[in-house]
């Protein structure tokens, strides 16, 4: 791998800079994968409302199925390609260097590889697994393959990141890291760290027993290394919107960041702590001491230290920018914002709605509340303000910049794509409120409730009709919201018309503040040192965990019960 | 507002955040130490941690249902199974400690009794046990909530608690 001085120019948007078009491919094909998932999420919504309509649907076998293809292309494959998409361009702009092209464009084809091959097997109705697909319920194994190749791909993308900034360290020695490269590359090493046990369970456990080479098992392991990853990957979906919170709202609010020493202790503290704490969605298993468990909660609400801190200050750079505008009162210089910009509004929405998936997420991790919840209709209620909208709406604001500046085309309709941005937002506050109060009367998750017979299904919808009929308003509202949003998304991309001289920039925002002489931040530039600590840390807090299971299995053979 | 300012305000936000987080977690390691939750746990007198599936009869498995030890504690042995709870209705005396025991015959299934917070993973193999004193009579719903395979959702039982005689 080289790595080449970027020339900045504007003429011809991917001869001076090809690195637009890779990232311009990684997200519009997450984009395309997420609209296959989203429009599976109204059967959903309508089963939870107590309505079937699978039977009228011929090319799903079952709910379930259904459900696996909302899940994996939703929560996995989605996010995946977004995040590889602008977590490899953002920070080799910042960095001003070019990632190897030739590299980057293995990676991307090979991502799609992986995913066809997983889609053979869900599409074929022969891993209705869900995206957990936890054994010993047996998939196909070309399911468990593709899984792995899409893993594989995206740390490969982070490798070459990590692999520019190590250059550019070893370029500029004594500077400091651009703060939106040091963010991004931080992102990075905490998902290398983080993939490890989904990489261990997938490739040393579960492909062996699909292939039939090996006969059996152990599920408790299986689950437990599937939650070590499967608990920091939701900060892998969450820091690259903290990215564009932290390094981009200041500029699009007409500001600046107002801290940036605390944006890069905010990153330092996820990197370190973000990993040990996926025991918190093993709370109601047996097989694993409550001493653990109580050590790995506590690791769990540190987390929310950081994304207290984000809160603070993303909202600081807000008032800050408004105020250098002339807003006045203590809140009514929130007037002064700029809520007809679709990108700056979509991200705030989001925000807003992580205030309510951050406390419920409080809620979900403690050890007592936990039972009350755990595997009920609140905890979709709950990623879905989180995962869904947190994350999935502050990409859809970022789209709204990053397709007109990869492409030199414009956004086409932006009051649509605001009107978007405001849909996808009440939809799923609606939903959320639904699945959250179906939850507490608990009304199980993931379970086709619409198609028990009527005394069953009264057991569970006798004092819950406000919340089910929620729920399946919810899934309308949203539908609505992403045709919309699509209907921008094509809009912008299918014009043939380009102005690449006058596209918008990335929206980098300045810093209040001189970070150059702050000791602290210098100490946390030592990105590769934090990651050494962090590994210790994961070594420390699962070792005991994971060896005990190693070493007194419990081996159970597979089964395909769909 | 300059940038002194607000370090100050976000210095002590931070306190404030943190402070608020460590009496969560004081909070709720007091709940769980006090035995204040039904939790699964692996408590040391817990010695019916694994069975061997392919013998299930040599374990008080071989006959689900509710027991009462030689020391007239209610033990209430049950087996999850596509797509059902073993034994499928089960009565219980009210005002009693019930000790639970169960595992999973094939997959993964979650065992949820309503109004309650017993809510247990159930994993093939792996015997959780949680103790719980049923205050009211009264029939209870008990559904699985963890993803088994199509028959999920229809996977549904009672307990029934009945006034001590």
């Amino acid at each position: 791998m080289t790595t080449k001085t970027f020339t900045p120019s504007q003429d011809k948007a991917y001869d001076t800079h090809p690195e637009k078009k890779i990232a311009l491919y990684y997200t519009v094909t997450g984009l395309i994968f997420l609209l296959v998932g989203v429009l599976m999420g109204p059967l959903q919504a309508l089963n939870y409302a107590g309505i079937d309509i699978y039977k009228y649907m011929p090319f799903l076998k079952s709910y379930y199925q259904g459900l696996t293809l909302h899940g994996v292309l939703n929560a996995l494959v989605f996010t995946t390609y977004f995040i590889c998409g602008i977590l490899l361009y953002i920070p080799a702009r910042d960095l001003k260097l070019r990632p190897n092209m030739t590299f980057a464009w293995f990676t991307y084809w090979l991502m799609n590889f992986g995913v066809v091959l997983a889609a053979i097997a869900i599409l074929g109705n022969n891993a209705s697994v869900l995206y957990t697909f936890y054994p010993p319920l047996k998939g196909h194994p070309l399911f468990y393959i593709g899984a792995a190749l899409l893993v594989a791909s995206s740390l490969l993308v982070g490798g070459q990141v990590i692999y520019m900034w190590t250059g550019w360290k070893k370029a500029n020695p004594g500077k400091i890291t651009p703060v939106t490269a040091y963010m991004s590359v931080a992102t990075w090493f905490m998902w290398i760290l983080a993939s490890l046990g989904i990489v261990v369970e997938v490739v040393f456990y579960l492909i062996p027993w699909a292939l039939g080479w090996t006969p059996a098992v152990d599920p408790l392991l299986a689950r437990t290394l599937f939650w070590y990853t499967g608990h920091p990957i939701v900060y892998f979906w969450l820091l690259p919107a903290y990215v564009s919170w932290y390094a981009f709202i200041p500029k699009q609010a007409g500001g600046k960041i107002v801290s940036e020493p605390l944006a890069r202790l905010a990153f330092a503290m996820f990197l370190l702590v973000s990993v040990p704490v996926g025991l918190h969605h093993q709370f109601t298993d047996p097989g694993i001491s409550n001493t653990w468990k109580l050590i790995q909660m506590s690791l769990t609400f540190a987390v929310a230290v950081p994304s207290m801190l984000t809160a603070f200050s993303v909202a600081a750079s807000m008032e800050y920018a408004a105020r250098l505008k002339g807003g006045k009162g203590l809140t009514g210089w929130m007037g002064k914002l700029p809520w007809n910009e679709p990108s700056f509004t979509a991200q705030v929405l989001a925000m807003v709605s992580f205030i309510f998936g951050g406390a419920g997420g409080i809620a979900n991790a403690s050890m007592s509340l936990n039972y009350v919840v755990h595997n009920t209709a609140w905890i979709p209620g709950h990623f879905h303000i989180t995962v869904g909208t947190a994350t999935t709406l502050t990409f859809f604001g970022m789209t709204f910049w990053l397709l007109p500046h990869l492409t030199g085309k414009k956004l086409f309709n932006p009051r649509l794509a605001l009107a978007s941005s405001w849909w996808w937002f009440v939809g799923m506050m609606v939903f959320a409120v639904g699945m959250h109060w179906e939850g507490l009367l608990g009304i199980p998750r993931r379970a086709h409730i619409a198609a028990l017979p009527k005394e069953l299904l009264d057991q569970y919808a006798q004092n819950a009709q406000i919340p089910m009929a929620l729920t399946g308003i919810s899934g309308m509202i949203l539908l609505v919201a992403a045709i919309m949003y699509y209907t921008v998304v094509a809009g912008t991309l299918m014009q043939g018309k380009r102005d690449v001289q006058n596209a918008p920039e990335i929206p980098f925002s300045e810093s209040l503040t001189n970070v150059e002489t702050r000791k602290s931040v210098r100490f946390l530039d030592n990105l590769w040192l934090l990651f050494a600590v962090a590994f210790v840390i994961v070594l420390g807090a699962y070792g005991p965990i994971l060896w005990g299971m190693i070493s007194d299995p419990n081996l159970v053979p597979g089964m395909r019960l769909w | 507002m300059d940038h002194h300012m607000i370090e100050k305000y976000e210095k002590l936000w931070l306190y404030v955040a943190s402070a608020l987080i460590a009496i969560l977690v004081l909070v709720t390691i007091g709940n769980v130490v006090n035995s204040a939750i039904p939790s699964v746990g692996n408590h040391h007198d817990h010695s019916l941690k694994k069975v061997d599936l392919t013998n299930l009869a040599a374990t008080p498995f071989a006959t689900p249902g509710l027991k009462q030890n030689a020391s007239g504690e209610y033990e209430l042995y049950m087996l999850s199974q596509a797509f059902m709870f073993n034994p499928p209705e089960v009565k219980v005396p009210a005002g009693k400690p019930i000790t639970l025991y169960v595992t999973s015959t094939d997959v993964l299934h979650g065992l949820q009794i309503e109004k309650t917070n017993v809510n247990i993973e159930v994993l093939p193999g792996e015997v959780a046990k949680v103790t719980y004193t049923f205050k009211k009579p009264g029939t209870y719903r008990v559904g699985c909530n963890e993803y088994c395979g199509v028959g999920h959702a229809n996977m549904m039982s009672k307990l029934i608690v009945e006034e001590a005689k």
